[in-house]
């Protein structure tokens, strides 16, 4: 497996400045594309890796890959706090659903009209769901550099902490666009 | 020899070269560098015409007359209103719609065919521009084409006598052109392109010379042509308010005059159309102003805004951070388009290019990248859906998601999900749905590997995006080392517009359902598993269970069956969990029974 770090050529971070990422992957793009000097399998290779690091879920699995011989394991507990958190995000998820279906299958001006009251609450609803989302991505990326701090104490396990931090950022990812595609619907 | 830039648009066709380092378009021996994209094929037989000419044939023979035909390219009957075209169509649900002209004429002509005419008249004329032939070329697509359009247009450009080096999407051709002199800064633009016929968002971060795709939406179906639509629909109802129902060719005289209209509409606040000797006697004559207009298209023109809004969501971006908007397309010469998007993006769009030309114009200088003629640009597109394979359960396993930089390729490795299977079959999907049955299937591809128990074979499938944007999906047998490639173009398959449209907005709107159908799908494999195992148990345990316990059972695995039929993924998941727990102890038991049976034996 490619070291998606090192065809960056950036340091092995999990709190990796992504606007740096973005930067470097235009530099390498100007000879590695295909269109200028690269070849086709050294660029695909390149866009792989810079794919990889986008988002600190997949940074963070690609982390734990690179110190485990096989696709690490992610599975774990999820806390009950994640839990709740996600029944609630069910819940207001499905409401929305039944309301644009609402919405949409009504003739009138005034039945729509009559649906404005719960559309609003919704939206709030939705709008607070989303800044908890984003305070939570915020709290889980403030924890990036102890994962590194971790990471580099050993470099062979794969620490809970990390997995489980890996684990919170492919839920918060998922979550956020499910809302985030929600509140498109209402705005 | 010159490579050329073409624009093949809906309405015009426009076409370029790199000239001593600047890109420039070639005009025709009338000095015209806009050529329409009509085509006619005279009663009498003969050479067909092409361009103005054929534009002018549209009211006397709208049934000979092709236009729109980019709305045909790589498209199968279902996907077509043929009410919306005024030339008379072959079409059956599933195959390729062709095109059918009155005797005599030719027997049915493909999309492609009649695109190919077009393209060999802008060879034409840059041949005579140029004095040298032109046999290569760049050729703009509608960012949201799909395989099998871009398949269409391609093979248009065969046909027409050209190599065609490059299909490049048309917002990112319009970005070129936008950008070229101002590259080595740092900026973010928003390119939102309607054409005649389709509709193209993209958003891209320019820095250093290169230009990065951060994320593109579109409809391509969705356009001037639809204004004009209903605006004829309008004019046709005042005319036989006073007439009575009108012929054909009433019909297709108003809706040139609603196109012209509608022009001289975006300048003027008031237009007198007239039409005298209207189908030989009747004289049409009536009154339009600008608000009657933008009424009619508002709706058309609403329908980009769910298109800018979820493409400024994927790019991570908001209207305020982004440098300037660029307009494309002629469409986009309405004031209420221009109001529109001022009120999208926050901000008053980039006017200075004429918008019906700047998408060749980019065409010309990714022609002049490819050549070397003007270097130090690089393009970094994307691929507008996810592509993926159905797997085990019927989900969609995404193999490279939407807005994924092209070129490039990805894998994932497989295994077999029953014993002593000997090939599986490979169903290749594009969409934005978690359950593959709500995906666009591109093609299917058997790939057969040693029989071998459950879990044993690795096939690994490698999907690969070609800078054109068209799939290659190539399947290894690693335990065999044998490669299967299919190429989509073979395939009979191809996605409609209308359905990617739904599939998109589906994608959006059911995230929730889909999560759910996922989670129902996971426990309902879990549940077929346990019921079985639980009537072999109980069986084998026989009266060693107590009582209590073996009605516990009996009722969680009723449970469950209810929760089956019901189809509730959470009722199902809870029961199934219940059942797994209420089974602890009779597995254990079986267990000790099987090691006790092997100490039995000698």
């Amino acid at each position: 497996m490619d070291n998606a770090f090192r065809m960056l050529d950036l340091p092995e971070s999990a709190a990796l400045d992504e606007d740096l990422l973005r930067e470097r992957f235009h530099q390498l793009s100007r000879s590695a594309h295909p269109d200028a000097s690269g070849d086709a399998a050294s660029f695909d290779r390149l866009s792989a890796a810079y794919q990889t690091l986008r988002s600190p879920a997949t940074r963070l699995r690609h982390l734990l890959e690179l110190r485990s011989a096989s696709r690490p394991d992610l599975r774990g507990p999820v806390p009950q706090a994640w839990m709740d958190l996600f029944s609630l995000l069910s819940q207001t998820l499905r409401r929305s659903d039944q309301l644009v279906r609402q919405r949409e299958s009504s003739a009138s001006q005034l039945a729509r009209a009559l649906l404005e009251d719960q559309i609003l609450t919704l939206q709030r609803e939705l709008l607070e769901l989303q800044t908890r989302l984003v305070q939570l991505q915020a709290q889980a990326r403030s924890r990036l550099p102890g994962a590194d701090a971790l990471l580099a104490k050993d470099s062979t396990s794969i620490p809970d902490e990390v997995a489980q931090l890996c684990r919170e950022f492919i839920y918060l990812e998922r979550w956020t666009e499910q809302v985030e595609a929600h509140l498109h619907r209402f705005l | 020899m010159s490579l050329l830039g073409i624009d093949l648009g809906t309405t015009n066709s426009l076409a370029g070269i790199v000239d001593s380092g600047f890109p420039i378009l070639l005009a025709d021996s009338q000095g015209s560098r806009m050529t329409p994209s009509a085509v006619f094929f005279p009663p009498g037989g003969g050479e067909p015409a092409i361009g103005h000419v054929a534009l002018r044939q549209r009211i006397l023979h709208p049934d000979r007359t092709i236009l729109s035909v980019k709305r045909l390219m790589g498209r199968r009957g279902q996907d077509v209103d043929p009410a919306r075209f005024r030339f008379p169509l072959i079409s059956a649900p599933n195959d390729p719609v062709r095109i059918a002209l009155p005797n005599p004429g030719p027997p049915g002509l493909s999309p492609e065919e009649v695109s190919a005419l077009i393209l060999r008249r802008l060879k034409g004329i840059a041949e005579s521009a140029v004095g040298e032939p032109c046999e290569r070329a760049v050729i703009t697509v509608p960012a949201y084409f799909h395989d099998a359009q871009r398949q269409a247009t391609r093979r248009a450009g065969e046909l027409a006598g050209l190599q065609v080096e490059r299909l490049l999407n048309e917002p990112t051709a319009a970005a070129l052109a936008y950008g070229l002199h101002r590259c080595e800064d740092h900026s973010r633009i928003a390119v939102y392109d309607f054409g005649g016929g389709t509709f193209d968002i993209s958003i891209l971060e320019i820095r250093g010379g290169v230009f990065d795709v951060l994320a593109t939406q579109g409809d391509t179906y969705l356009g001037g042509d639809d204004i004009d639509w209903a605006l004829s629909r309008f004019l046709l109802g005042r005319f036989e308010e006073t007439y009575g129902p009108a012929k054909l060719d009433v019909e297709s005289a108003l809706s040139e005059a609603a196109e012209r209209a509608k022009i001289a509409l975006s300048t003027s606040d008031e237009y007198l159309l007239e039409l005298p000797f209207l189908d030989g006697a009747r004289h049409f004559s009536t009154r339009l102003d600008r608000s009657t207009l933008e009424d009619l298209a508002r709706p058309v023109v609403e329908r980009t805004r769910r298109h800018c809004r979820q493409a400024l969501h994927d790019a991570g971006l908001s209207a305020s951070e982004l440098d300037h908007v660029i307009l494309a397309g002629g469409s986009t010469y309405m004031p209420l388009v221009r109001n529109f998007v001022e009120e999208v993006f926050g901000r008053t769009p980039h006017t200075a290019s004429a918008p019906e030309e700047t998408v060749a114009l980019g065409a010309v200088i990714q022609a002049g990248i490819l050549e070397g003629t003007l270097p130090n640009l690089v393009l970094l597109d994307v691929t507008p859906l996810s592509l993926g394979i159905e797997t085990f359960g019927g989900l969609m396993n995404v193999i490279i998601p939407r807005n994924t930089t092209i070129p490039c390729k990805a894998g994932e490795m497989f295994t077999n999900a029953i014993s002593n299977q000997d090939s599986m079959l490979l169903r290749v999907l594009q969409g934005e749905r978690e359950l593959a049955r709500d995906n666009w299937e591109l093609g299917k591809l058997e790939i057969p590997f040693e029989p071998g128990p459950k879990g044993s074979a690795r096939v690994g499938i490698q999907f690969g995006i070609d800078a054109d944007g068209i799939l290659e999906v190539l399947a290894r047998d690693t335990l065999r080392n044998a490669d299967t490639v299919l190429h989509i173009r073979d395939t009979a398959v191809n996605v409609d517009d209308e359905r990617v449209e739904r599939m998109i907005t589906e994608s959006v709107e059911h995230a929730f359902e889909d999560f759910s159908e996922r989670t129902f799908t996971e426990a309902k494999l879990k549940a077929e598993e346990l019921l079985p195992a639980v009537e072999a148990g109980l069986r084998q345990m026989g009266p060693a269970l107590p009582a209590a316990e073996r009605r516990q059972i009996e009722s969680c695995a009723a449970e469950v069956e209810r929760a089956l039929r019901s189809g509730s993924a959470n009722d199902l998941k809870s029961a199934v969990e219940a059942l797994d727990q209420a089974t602890e102890a009779l597995a254990a038991l079986l267990v000790d029974k099987a090691l006790e049976r092997a100490l039995e034996s000698p």
